[in-house]
């Protein structure tokens, strides 16, 4: 069994920073790309002008650091793998880092349903969540679907010559604005044998104190004696929400953006 | 923005160092912002107030009254507006009904200090002494025909030109500019939503640019369209000032040059993105405080984008007497004001 893909990010407060108190951080740099699901053309290219500041990347698995290349020309981007950028100056104290976690894109899908958004995002198409478009950070940009019902229900039908055998779904944590991680989703493939779905994987979510915004990609494989021609995500929202949160006592939002078969 | 054509702007994901309480340590020895001329040295622990005594929610706006004392617009209730000496030190406060405080203007009216506040809870504006007696109050605009009740109408800022007349956008709302003379009756209206050049979108400044003293101008900006828009004081269209990626609040001219808080850019949306901007006569940016400094090609600026976090969301910027500048945070956790001394 593959190891579920997270990709998380937490908030490190590195001592030496803290002892640097005399400098400003430098903001990260602008970076602009069209999403994160690649193909033979796509280039990332990078706004930053800070005289005193440039800005480092790396494909290695750390934050990048003044002797890693810095960026001078947009990058074509033909490798999966995370893509780390940091503004670094002398002067300054490092930015935040962005990472960019590259792949290709999934395999195709005939048909994805869900239950009903929030009717703010019941306008979006319909294959908004396989369109091959994915990483918008802006909730409000229209790639996201937002939801604010207790359960949400996301059905998916994978192209006929597909043979499935993991699912990645992309979600959306940021807490600042309501938006949660579900507490709770489970995945069923549909027996047509036994015309019952069946639970093939359930995670569950902890949301007991605040977390660093970020987009979450949950990818959960599916077993080889599965007939995957459907599955279906089923999502618990948090309801209400933690004593910790300003909204407590509301109820949360889930925001979905695309779904990835491999 | 439709989604086929988005690029995408910035972090996917943000993670690192990122430090709220920074600011509040920070020396005005450490840092320098700007470019050019127009070069200052930050610092964050200017008002001397107390948390305790004196809070402040939104600090919202500035000026600086003919006694050099400065006066601080927060929507704290218990204090609305703080009055500072230069150096910091907090002299007095008046206010407890002002709960949605946005928009300070001063006007020198015969000699004597008047305020004019826009409160967008209570739909109003409010015209006060120095001290804090209401003069006057103007009601959500029926005269124009374009308001149904109070609550469509939520101004965020006056300016008041010299013969009295006095100029109100009602940024929040529908984005009106309302014209009325001293004695507050009504005379016109202009801006408002729309897709014509002279419509505006978020109207939540305002002021007159007297620099070309043949050409008085309204300069008004429209900040979801990241662009200033002149207005004769007639209120006819004139051009629009394109500032790509900020998200300009009020103009604030002084002297030569015409300076302006911008809340966050394009590029980073929520995320503590501001900057302040400085524009000469031409309404050229010689000058960014924590930001970029836009190249221009055929008198169109490069996009702006912050480049150092000095500020979160910047609201406003007030010059005193002596060329220092202060700057007032909107949502950005309750902290006083900062001041900048000019390098």
């Amino acid at each position: 069994m593959s190891k579920p893909v997270t990709l998380f990010v937490l908030l490190i407060l590195s001592s030496s920073v803290l002892l640097a108190q005399t400098k400003l951080q430098l903001a990260p740099p602008v970076v602009k790309v069209p999403g994160i699901l690649i193909d033979d053309s796509s280039k990332l290219l990078v706004q930053f002008n800070q005289p005193g500041a440039a800005v480092h990347y790396t494909w290695e698995n750390r934050d990048p650091n003044e002797k890693d290349p810095v960026y001078s020309a947009p990058l074509s981007i033909q490798r999966e793998g995370m893509l780390r950028l940091k503004s670094i100056g002398k002067s300054f104290l490092p930015s935040e880092t962005l990472y960019f976690p590259f792949r290709k894109k999934g395999l195709p899908i005939s048909v994805v349903t869900t239950s009903p958004p929030n009717s703010y995002y019941a306008h979006l198409p319909s294959n908004i969540l396989f369109d091959n478009i994915m990483g918008n950070p802006q909730f409000r940009s229209g790639s996201w679907l937002g939801f604010d019902s207790d359960t949400v229900s996301i059905e998916v039908i994978p192209s006929e010559n597909v043979n499935a055998r993991q699912i990645t779904i992309g979600l959306l944590r940021d807490e600042d604005s309501w938006i949660f991680m579900p507490k709770k989703i489970s995945l069923f493939a549909f027996a047509a044998a036994s015309d019952t779905w069946q639970l093939i994987g359930q995670r569950s979510y902890a949301a007991d104190s605040a977390s660093t915004k970020a987009f979450v990609m949950e990818s959960f494989p599916i077993p080889e004696n599965t007939n995957a021609r459907k599955l279906k995500f089923v999502m618990e929202n948090r309801n209400p929400i933690p004593d910790w949160h300003p909204g407590k006592g509301n109820k949360g939002w889930i925001f979905v953006d695309e779904l990835l078969i491999d | 923005m439709h989604r086929r054509s988005f690029i995408w702007q910035g972090s996917l994901i943000v993670s690192g160092a990122f430090i709220p309480g920074i600011h509040r340590k920070l020396s005005a020895d450490y840092v320098e912002l700007g470019h050019g001329n127009k070069r200052y040295r930050l610092d964050t622990n200017w008002s001397k107030a107390s948390a305790s005594t004196h809070p402040v929610k939104d600090c919202h706006e500035m000026v600086q009254d003919q006694k050099g004392r400065i006066l601080l617009l927060t929507n704290h209730t218990q204090n609305n507006l703080l009055i500072y000496d230069k150096k910091g030190k907090l002299l007095s406060s008046w206010g407890t009904e002002y709960p949605g405080a946005h928009g300070l203007t001063l006007f020198n009216e015969n000699g004597q200090d008047v305020l004019f506040i826009c409160d967008n809870n209570r739909h109003q504006v409010i015209k006060t002494t120095i001290d804090g007696e209401v003069l006057m109050t103007l009601n959500y605009p029926k005269e124009t025909g374009r308001y149904q009740k109070a609550e469509e109408y939520i101004p965020t800022e006056t300016i008041i030109a010299a013969n009295g007349d006095i100029y109100v956008v009602d940024g929040y709302g529908q984005d009106w500019v309302i014209q009325y003379n001293s004695r507050g009756e009504y005379i016109r209206h202009f801006g408002g939503k729309g897709e014509k050049a002279e419509n505006l979108a978020n109207a939540h400044g305002i002021c007159i640019d007297n620099r070309n003293p043949k050409q008085p101008c309204l300069v008004v900006t429209s900040r979801v369209q990241n662009a200033f828009k002149r207005y004769t004081l007639e209120g006819a269209y004139i051009d629009t000032i394109p500032l790509p990626g900020a998200w300009v609040c009020r103009p604030v001219i002084n002297g030569d040059f015409l300076y302006v808080a911008v809340l966050q850019s394009n590029a980073r949306i929520d995320e503590k993105s501001g900057f302040v901007l400085i524009l000469d006569k031409n309404y050229q940016v010689v000058s960014s405080l924590g930001g970029n400094l836009p190249a221009y090609q055929d008198k169109q600026p490069e996009e702006m984008y912050q480049t150092i976090r000095a500020f979160q969301y910047p609201h406003d910027v007030c010059i005193d007497d002596e060329q220092n500048l202060y700057v007032a945070q909107w949502n950005s956790g309750n902290v006083y004001p900062y001041k900048l001394k000019p390098v």
